[in-house]
């Protein structure tokens, strides 16, 4: 364990170097644009805004995952939360500009935009095996299918594995679930055999960056914008195989492999608190530069950086949620905005159907369901509205 | 740009650190303290220091769910027990220890009990119901330690609706009025009943009670008519209107004889909801909050129409309204009012189902922590 660990920093650490030069560009005007852009000045006790507020452009955009199959019932279930936007699992490579119109298309006439979709399905590429070169094609050719279909943001992340078996539930008030992480029950967990041969740092971030330079100049083309989820939770090793986009320094080094908006990630103001970094100073860090393509919204309660923590409701928890939207709408962030991660109470327990699953059909131990989540998409709204109140700035659109 | 140099001296420092001999786990080390999760914000109250409650008998189902989301505080009647009438002392204490059973503090009681007919109609039997009322409030005080009485001023036909399942966003249930469908109904038994008398009685009542909620810190909560029409069957209604509100006030002025701050109702009235709010709270007039919004008005005042709304989409200005509150130092009790019935319910108790209550306590929540933080902060 303890060598995985150290392994792990000297790398992370080393790596930082290399970041420094590459990301300096573009960020002096973008930030200056953001602050004239936001107008952001205290204007006195009373909003001065129209109520009821809307979100207009250069203001991020709330929304919650559908199935990119839902009903109508469900896109309903889904818009009675207050949103205009979702995020979906995109279908199997490779997408067409066809098949992703149809999806798109059948949200809108219940006021929903898909303003992401979430791509997978590359395991050779992360695991740099023969094959990779058809998979990143297929990549590719469904960038350039979302560019053309207007999907503005696709998501993605890069795991040889995901350590599962690290979430428990822990009962909180009230007996509603939380779910914690605890790095000390999966550290030993063996490798599988049928993943492949256990991944190095090295060898990861070889993968990575040849699968980056091979999509990010075909996103910038097609004027889509990508976003890396980080690697959750944000621990050195799972199964074996090293977690590269596991600490603040990983991520800058992601973002410079490639100096363009495009190569983007997923901003997740929990994951930030769980490497123990401030979620605001990070928030500036990739916002200056116009890397963040999504955002989760989420609170988390840390004993241990990396190693052990429990995400909470979102009222309590160590992350400031108003701070972090305050600097979401300083910086001009201007795409999805997820609140994620509902915790368990009882009426999700007691009513089929009520569980939010995660992409991949996830469960988390102490994950809850559409009541939760009506808490939290509605507590996530009041900060928004009250940041544009507060700051008068007129969000009409 | 400073953020840039702010990071380039970060990074070279960690970067030096982990180059020195023996340096790799002093670097982690370093990182680690120097992120430590920090301290909570000064002064920062949660709720922005009022009660969220759910209005809810103990024995409810929503319990738990209360709990669950940290709604500690409960709007409640008198438990009903065989043989024992609701001012009863001992039915009282049994309601106050079956919400401390529950870890819950009980606040509130709205539609408190021997306030109907005969005290607002003036009936015979009114002096004997005005009796009964101020032994419940006493005994409230005493064994139930519970402070605001929310009463209203409308008999015989109280909370009116003509939709009960009005589609609203996403197909959510919503009610509404329209004074249109209810116009031409009959008068009901007790034929036309004046403004002039509707006065008087109130007058009588509020002679005779508030002296005795003075005496004993009770704190009286008249909520205005909802609907706020001038009549309905033939009954008029005169808590419709600020002005009337005011009239009110000075009957019995007394630090015990306030309002509910009934949002939706007021502002089809025509107020502006934070205005009112800092007008009233400032006064000490505000014992008690619906917290509620409303939409589209017919445009006379008061409206003779409109329809109930999730919190976040209304006409209301919600940030300025919770911030007033805030702003005012109100501590008191704040319930989410009439909330929209949600996907998978059945629509059994408009305006009271699980899920949009839910989903009004986050929206208020979110409201009040973002107020609280960027008053500490300042």
């Amino acid at each position: 364990m303890k060598e995985n660990r150290r392994d792990f920093i000297i790398k992370s650490t080393a790596l930082a170097a290399l970041s420094v030069a590459g990301l300096s560009g573009c960020s002096e005007s973008r930030s200056k644009e953001n602050e004239k852009r936001a107008g952001l000045k205290s204007v006195g006790a009373t909003s001065q805004v129209e109520w009821p507020v809307t979100f207009g452009e250069g203001m991020p955009k709330l929304c919650v995952l559908a199935d990119r199959d839902a009903s109508l019932a469900e896109m309903r279930k889904l818009k009675q939360l207050g949103v205009d936007y979702v995020l979906v699992n995109g279908p199997k490579m490779p997408w067409t500009e066809k098949g992703l119109r149809e999806i798109m298309d059948r949200f809108k006439p219940e006021g929903l935009t898909v303003i992401n979709m979430m791509i997978g399905g590359f395991p050779n590429t992360v695991y740099g095996r023969e094959g990779r070169d058809e998979e990143i094609k297929l990549l590719q050719d469904s960038i350039r299918a979302a560019g053309v279909a207007g999907l503005p943001v696709i998501e993605y992340n890069f795991y040889a594995h995901r350590l599962m078996e690290g979430y428990y539930e822990v009962k909180a008030r009230g007996g509603a679930g939380t779910t914690a992480f605890d790095y000390e029950r999966g550290k030993d967990a063996p490798h599988d055999p049928a993943l492949g041969t256990p991944q190095t740092a090295e060898s990861l971030w070889n993968n990575l960056t040849y699968l980056v330079k091979a999509i990010i100049p075909v996103a910038e083309k097609a004027g889509v914008r990508m976003a890396m989820h980080p690697n959750d939770p944000p621990i050195p090793v799972s199964h074996g195989h090293a977690q590269i986009l596991a600490t603040f320094n990983d991520w800058k080094r992601l973002l410079a492999i490639v100096d363009s908006p495009a190569n983007g990630m997923t901003y997740d103001c929990g994951v930030v608190r769980e490497l123990g970094e401030d979620p605001i100073e990070v928030l500036r860090y990739m916002g200056a530069r116009d890397r963040i393509n999504h955002m989760h919204y989420r609170n988390v309660t840390v004993e241990k950086p990396y190693v052990k923590y429990q995400e909470v409701f979102f009222d309590e928890g160590q992350v400031n949620l108003f701070a972090v939207m305050q600097e979401v709408f300083q910086q001009g962030y201007q795409f999805g905005l997820y609140p994620e991660h509902p915790r368990e109470l009882d009426y999700d327990r007691e009513h089929t159907g009520g569980t939010v699953m995660q992409p991949g059909g996830i469960k988390y131990p102490g994950g809850g369901g559409y009541a939760a989540q009506a808490y939290n998409v509605a507590y996530a709204k009041a900060m928004m509205q009250a940041v544009v109140s507060a700051n008068g700035t007129g969000a009409k659109v | 740009m400073k953020d840039n140099r702010r990071d380039f001296i970060k990074k070279s420092a960690s970067l030096a650190a982990a180059l020195s001999v023996g340096g790799v786990t002093t670097a982690f080390s370093q990182t680690q303290a120097a992120n430590k999760a920090p301290a909570s914000a000064k002064a920062f109250a949660r709720d922005g220091g009022m009660k969220f409650a759910f209005a809810m008998s103990p024995d409810s189902p929503r319990v738990p769910y209360a709990k669950q989301i940290d709604v500690m505080h409960a709007v409640s009647g008198v438990k009903r027990i065989e043989g024992l009438k609701p001012w009863d002392p001992e039915a009282i204490k049994a309601t106050k220890e079956a919400w401390e059973k529950e870890g819950m503090k009980w606040t509130v009681v709205e539609g408190p009990p021997s306030l109907g007919e005969q005290t607002k109609l003036a009936l015979s039997g009114r002096d004997e119901e005005i009796s009964n009322f101020i032994t419940f409030m006493k005994n409230l005080k005493q064994y139930g330690g519970v402070d605001v009485i929310c009463y209203n001023w409308m008999p015989v036909i109280s909370w009116a609706r003509t939709t009960m399942d009005r589609p609203g966003r996403g197909g959510a249930l919503v009610t509404s009025f329209d004074n249109e469908d209810i116009k031409n109904k009959p008068l009901t038994k007790y034929g036309e009943v004046s403004k002039d008398a509707m006065w008087k009685n109130l007058e009588y009542f509020l002679k005779a009670v508030v002296p005795e909620a003075e005496k004993i810190g009770m704190n009286l909560s008249l909520h205005p008519d909802d609907p706020q029409v001038h009549s309905i069957q033939g009954i008029s209604r005169i808590m419709n209107s600020v002005e009337n509100f005011d009239r009110m006030l000075k009957i019995m002025p007394s630090k015990y004889s306030g309002l509910t701050m009934c949002q939706g109702n007021f502002s089809l009235m025509g107020a502006d909801i934070p205005a009112l709010i800092r007008r009233w709270g400032k006064a000490g007039k505000i014992n008690f909050v619906h917290f509620r919004n409303v939409q589209d008005l017919s445009g006379k005042i008061p409206s003779t129409k409109f329809t109930e709304t999730f919190h976040d989409e209304g006409q209301i200005d919600m940030y300025a309204s919770m911030k007033a509150y805030y702003d005012i130092g109100f501590k008191g009790t704040i319930r989410p009012d009439h909330v929209p019935t949600m996907y998978g319910e059945e629509n059994t108790r408009p305006g009271y189902m699980t899920l949009g209550t839910l989903y009004a306590i986050g929206y208020m929540r979110g409201l009040a922590e973002s107020i609280a933080k960027a008053g500490a902060k300042a």
